[in-house]
């Protein structure tokens, strides 16, 4: 596999040196060769499956938010019919983003999660915008004859990536191209340096590129594993963060500009929270629990957010855990007395610590207030259980 | 290549490898993974490890009966968190809930049924839930599955939604109630 690997880089970094492409922005009009609006109509079939595919995260909130951040970001001389700029949200836990040659940047809810504030979120699209922006992709595989060959084999490559990585595969070549085997050093390179600029027209602080991909760094050395995408490996974000803190101070040492709007934390709540549910079904408790005392940090009175704390210690299983779950599922229903599923989540630590009192009622006062429950078999086996002599 | 064409080398293909496919019917019993299943005619064993069995009648894209022996001290292939034979059989179905439901892939995921089940004489669960494969077909999957000592077994039934999930399901349904430990402990 490695040698697939090797010799696509061969031919795509072959292929980028020699070439040149009038970028989007400019100034000058793009007219795209049959080569490239094949590989467009490539991205808009892989586009439109990955629509298809149930996987996007569809709370408008978040994704008119982010959109919005694209939108101040997008250069004004690009026009929409030509380069439509738009974002969407996969749900997903691990670190990514790409963007198809099209301009529509795809995000996981996992590093949109991470980020701490809107000029980071801006970053991160800046650099993304910059590879559809300068025609990167197409750049990649310009020249070569066979680009549909090239593209198989893409797929071939993306395909072995087992577990989490699965998801590879369905992005097919050219979205696998942008996440998985990424471009050039020098077009990587071209994307930090035009997304940096993006970022001081929009008047974003440039030096929270760098401090976006030491986050996510850290966060990776936290978690200590490998994740499939190119913002889930370690050189990928080493050689970024090298590269924005080089460009920041050269081309912008007093540039200033603002972290963003106060309208990130609320915008990205609910994500933080649909997304802390994927940590805890993939078992990343770290990263579970250091969202949720982000989101509980802005807003203690946050009930979902205590009863997601109390999941957290029940499926962790450490010892403290049972005492610190209950404590988290008290406070859950106290801020909100209709959270019922804490009662569910109550009932079962007190039915295996031998607790029937308590577990009996909790269970029965979960199934009175959803007596359509999808477990509703599980808590009635329970509860005659618990009423037998 | 025109569809039709590819579709006749991916049946040459299978039928191809069919042809080493041994019939399962009757009692099968793996020692190694420690259970004995009863088939009907016409099913064969398409895989037969030391901790999987995979049988099908008319080929795997078709219908597939799975049976794991998976060790509780490792991990599901879609999720970190183990099985302790503590949990309860909810508990152990909410794992394997979350192992597929991060299956990337798999498309349009939907768990329809979660509930209280039993297998091999053991208390476990039976979850039932839908997908779509990566070219849009739709299918149904059921998995039951219980613990037995340092052991999670599952046994699970795939098929396309439309026509085969039906007509096989009382098979599985079958070979579910005629499965047993060979060894009770089931270690």
């Amino acid at each position: 596999m490695k040698r697939a690997w090797v010799l696509l880089y061969g031919l795509l970094g072959v292929s980028c040196a020699s070439t040149s492409l009038t970028p989007f922005n400019s100034g000058n009009t793009v007219v795209l060769d049959e080569e490239e609006r094949r590989l467009w109509l490539r991205s808009a079939e892989e586009e439109a499956k990955l629509d298809q595919s149930g996987i996007l995260y569809q709370d408008s909130t978040a994704t008119l938010y982010v959109n919005s951040v694209a939108a101040r970001l997008a250069p004004p001389a690009v026009s929409p019919r030509v380069l439509r700029i738009q974002a969407r949200i996969i749900k997903n836990p691990l670190l990514n983003a790409f963007a198809y040659p099209n301009g529509v940047i795809y995000i996981h809810t996992g590093i949109l999660s991470k980020m701490e504030n809107e000029a980071q979120l801006a970053a991160l699209l800046g650099h993304e915008m910059s590879h559809a922006l300068y025609r990167h992709a197409m750049r990649s595989i310009h020249g070569i004859q066979n680009t549909q060959g090239i593209l198989a084999a893409l797929e071939i490559v993306t395909l072995p990536l087992g577990g989490f990585g699965m998801i590879a595969s369905t992005l097919g070549a050219v979205g696998g191209l942008a996440a998985v085997s990424g471009y050039s050093r020098g077009l990587e390179e071209q994307a930090d340096t035009s997304g940096l600029a993006l970022m001081v027209s929009a008047n974003y602080d440039p030096s929270e590129a760098a401090a976006l991909f030491v986050h996510l760094q850290t966060d990776l050395e936290e978690q200590n594993e490998t994740e499939p995408f190119l913002f889930g490996s370690h050189p990928h974000l080493q050689a970024r963060v090298e590269n924005c803190t080089e460009l920041a101070a050269e081309r912008y040492p007093r540039a200033g500009g603002s972290k963003g709007s106060a309208e990130f934390t609320p915008a990205l709540q609910m994500l933080r929270l649909e997304n802390t549910t994927f940590d805890l079904a993939i078992g990343r408790f770290l990263s579970a629990r250091k969202t949720l005392t982000r989101v509980l940090g802005c807003d203690p009175g946050n009930a979902r957010a205590h009863f997601l704390l109390g999941e957290l210690h029940r499926q962790r299983g450490l010892s403290s855990d049972p005492d610190s779950a209950i404590a988290e599922y008290r406070q859950a229903l106290d801020i909100d007395s209709t959270l019922f599923v804490s009662l569910r989540s109550m009932g079962l630590i007190f039915y295996k610590r031998g607790d029937k009192q308590p577990a009996l009622e909790a269970f029965q006062g979960y199934l009175r207030s959803q007596p359509d429950a999808a477990d509703r078999k599980y808590i009635e086996h329970y509860i005659e259980e618990l009423q037998s002599p | 290549m025109k569809m039709q064409t590819v579709c006749a080398i991916v049946l040459c293909l299978s039928l191809a490898g069919c042809s080493n496919w041994k019939s399962a019917e009757g009692t099968y019993a793996s020692q190694e993974a420690n259970y004995a299943v009863i088939f009907p005619a016409g099913w064969k064993v398409a895989l037969a490890e030391d901790t999987a069995g995979v049988f099908t009648r008319d080929g795997l894209a078709l219908q597939e009966i799975r049976i794991d022996r998976l060790s509780i001290t490792r991990q599901l292939p879609n999720t970190k968190k183990t099985i302790t034979p503590s949990m309860l059989p909810q508990e152990v179905a909410e794992v394997v809930v979350d192992d597929i439901s991060m299956d990337f892939s798999k498309g349009n995921k939907r768990v329809t049924e979660n509930v209280p089940d039993s297998i091999g004489g053991r208390p476990g669960f039976r979850i039932a839930f839908e997908y779509r494969t990566e070219s849009g077909l739709k299918k149904l999957s059921i998995v039951r599955g219980m613990v037995a000592g340092k052991s999670l077994y599952l046994v699970r039934y795939d098929a396309p939604a439309r026509h085969y999930y039906a007509k096989d399901l009382p098979v599985y349904e079958a070979v579910c109630r005629s499965f047993r430990l060979l060894n009770k402990t089931g270690v």
